[in-house]
């Protein structure tokens, strides 16, 4: 699903060059649900973003269903992005004047979908986070769990191959924290969709399958953890 | 993307920013407006310009001049040549041409003085027609109409005013004779000259001079009957009206008058003046623009017709020039309105930065998010072309309002609006939004997505 390979990126401010990611090499399958753990500046929100193809590697390859992304222009970016992978972020990034329900569906604007089958797939996806009596809610009015649900079903209404979470839990108390990573494994094991979960709580890391650790753009361990929900 | 999607997400953005999309539309509004009336004067300038070169040139016109008008040839005998001769049998030809609304035959039988019963005294300009083609030329009728009753007389507004008996008009000239230079003598003679003598249904005796002998005279009256009283024409001043005394007859009652001459000259020196045929006919066209086509077949009956074409086109060059002036103006005027929606979208663009990076990031491409504020500034432009028309609506019609303050006389708006121009002037408008927002949306589309929704 998802093959890292000789992966090494560097940020270069005038002559000075600071390396954050060094010959990093891993594979994620698909259906998995994987934890990319590592401290502040350990390099996983680079890799998150090289692999999101938000930006260029300076070496290596990056292959999400058989396809190079790091040779794509950002055009082909763009649409791949658009059709292959979901996005949720930390501090949910939902557009504030339009209602939960249009926010879940704006993937699908871009793709061209006809508005009532939006509709259709976007209720559906509200409903299955739980969300079927918020649609027409803003985003203000609701609380920053109700938040991370609705941008979880924004990332999931193309039906991507992989869904890449940045710290989903990280704006969140420990109650919430815990619904949020139930429902992102409820979603895996339901939809066979592949997630690769950026963290720096281990709490978070060990209720994944599998844990990718980075330590200083090193990649140190990969281990199996639990996967079950608390 | 779908369009309606444009559109939708674009009049949100439009809704949720109110101060500067109103700001934005005024600005375009003004330009808009600024076209419309621009071209609206432009056009109706030379629309009113061109309905009086009608009125005084006659563009829609044709004059066929008779050769035999003089007496020289007689078109109702047979002739070994016919050319630039108007015959019965050609006015029925031109008649039944395609694009002819009427047919006017004319012959001017010259000065003619007149009395009435209480000894009044007037002088018409007499002219023989057929009168039931009167309307068609313009003419309007303020009382009565055409008669089949006999001898009966048309009269233009103006023959009826200044009418005064002659112990007056004797007195009157002796004293002008006597104080030339008496102004207030001469105001009086004028505005006497104005005075109406109502003579509709009235009888007036024609006077013609048998002998045109001075000393001598021998005056044959001939009795007629006022059937109708033809408004006053438009476009004319009304200190000229006065001078404007007009009179119609049939050719029959034309051919009585010239029967009574001949007879009444017969045994004297004396020819008679008149002949019974027409001087010229006229023939009026349905639409300026078929005049060239039916001149040139009107030319194939061997006669010379003539018209005014050339006055015109002469006025449309000048009123082209006038146009593209207005035009120009205009486009001006749109052109600084449109740095106001450059500035707008353009602080959107960075305002929107994050939101921009967001769809980017769920998979918006560089011509999505460049369509995006392209739409949305057209569709600025659009409210500000339809705010336009109603603004240029309500100056349009406060220049009317102006303009008939200062000329009561004019009937109906001078300045009018051709459904073109509404087109013109919102076309101009979308295509000011629409290039005044293809730097902001160029500007967008290259936004960083990753820098956008970095938080610091």
């Amino acid at each position: 699903m998802l093959r890292v390979q000789n992966l090494s990126h560097v940020f270069r401010n005038g002559s000075e060059d600071t390396p954050v990611l060094k010959e990093i090499n891993f594979t994620i399958h698909k259906g998995e649900i994987v934890a990319l753990l590592g401290s502040s500046g350990s390099g996983k929100s680079t890799l998150l973003n090289l692999m999101a193809g938000l930006m260029k590697p300076t070496e290596g390859s990056i292959f999400i269903a058989d396809q190079a992304i790091e040779k794509m222009s950002e055009n082909k970016l763009a649409e791949f992005r658009r059709t292959n992978i979901g996005f949720i972020f930390q501090a949910y990034e939902l557009i504030s004047h339009m209602t939960v329900r249009e926010n879940v569906e704006l993937p699908l604007v871009f793709q061209g979908v006809k508005r009532s089958e939006r509709r259709d797939r976007a209720m559906a996806l509200l409903e299955k986070v739980g969300l079927k009596e918020k649609t027409e809610m803003f985003p203000s009015q609701l609380s920053g769990g109700q938040q991370q649900r609705v941008s979880i079903a924004r990332s999931l209404i193309t039906m991507p191959s992989i869904v890449f979470a940045d710290e989903p839990t990280g704006n969140l108390d420990t109650k919430t924290e815990n619904e949020i990573i139930n429902l992102l494994i409820e979603l895996n094991e339901t939809l066979h969709i592949t997630f690769v979960i950026v963290t720096h709580e281990q709490e978070v890391a060990t209720r994944t399958k599998r844990i990718i650790q980075l330590r200083d753009g090193y990649l140190i361990d990969q281990t199996v953890a639990g996967g079950h929900p608390a | 993307m779908r369009l309606r999607d444009y559109i939708s997400i674009g009049w949100d953005q439009l809704k949720r920013r109110k101060v500067v999309t109103a700001m934005c539309t005024i600005g375009i509004a003004i330009g808009s407006a600024a076209i419309i009336v621009a071209l609206s004067l432009g056009e109706s300038a030379q629309q009113y310009a061109q309905d009086q070169v009608n009125a005084f040139l006659k563009t829609d016109e044709i004059t066929i001049m008779n050769k035999a008008s003089n007496g020289s040839a007689d078109p109702s005998t047979e002739q070994t040549s016919d050319r630039d001769v108007i015959t019965k049998q050609k006015v029925d030809i031109i008649r039944q041409l395609p694009h002819v609304k009427a047919v006017g035959t004319y012959k001017d039988l010259g000065n003619f003085p007149f009395k009435l019963d209480d000894d009044k005294e007037g002088r018409v300009e007499l002219t023989a027609t057929n009168l039931d083609s009167l309307e068609a030329f313009d003419n309007s009728f303020q009382q009565g109409g055409i008669s089949e009753q006999e001898n009966t007389i048309i009269l233009s507004y103006g023959a009826m005013m200044g009418l005064t008996d002659p112990v007056s008009q004797e007195m009157r000239e002796k004293q002008l004779n006597a104080n030339p230079n008496d102004e207030s003598l001469w105001e009086t003679y004028r505005e006497l000259g104005k005075i109406v003598t109502p003579l509709y249904q009235k009888q007036l005796k024609l006077q013609v001079d048998a002998t045109r002998d001075l000393n001598n005279p021998k005056i044959i009256e001939i009795p007629v009957r006022v059937v109708g009283v033809l408004k006053k024409p438009s476009g004319v001043s009304e200190n000229q009206i006065p001078y404007m005394k007009q009179a119609y007859i049939s050719h029959e009652l034309a051919e009585q008058i010239v029967e009574t001459m001949k007879t009444a000259r017969s045994g004297t020196d004396l020819q008679p003046e008149l002949t019974a045929n027409f001087s010229r006919a006229v023939v009026k066209v349905d639409d300026v623009k078929n005049v060239q086509g039916l001149d040139d077949t009107i030319k194939k009956l061997r006669v010379s017709p003539q018209n005014n074409l050339s006055q015109q086109d002469r006025l449309k060059d000048q009123f082209a020039i006038v146009r593209t002036i207005a035009l120009g103006v205009g486009l001006f005027v749109l052109f600084i309105a449109s740095i106001s929606i450059v500035v707008a979208m353009t602080m959107s663009t960075y305002q929107r930065r994050r939101q921009i990076g967001i769809m980017k990031v769920l998979g918006a491409n560089l011509a999505q998010i460049r369509n995006m504020f392209i739409v949305e500034s057209a569709l600025l432009g659009l409210i500000g072309g339809i705010f336009g028309i109603l603004f240029s609506y309500w100056v349009v019609w406060g220049i009317n309002a102006l303009l008939m303050m200062t000329d009561p006389s004019e009937e109906g708006s001078i300045i009018f609006i051709s459904s073109w121009i509404l087109g013109v002037g919102v076309f101009f408008a979308v295509l000011t939004g629409v290039l005044s927002g293809i730097y902001p949306a160029i500007s967008a589309s290259r936004t960083d997505a990753l820098t956008a929704i970095k938080r610091d």
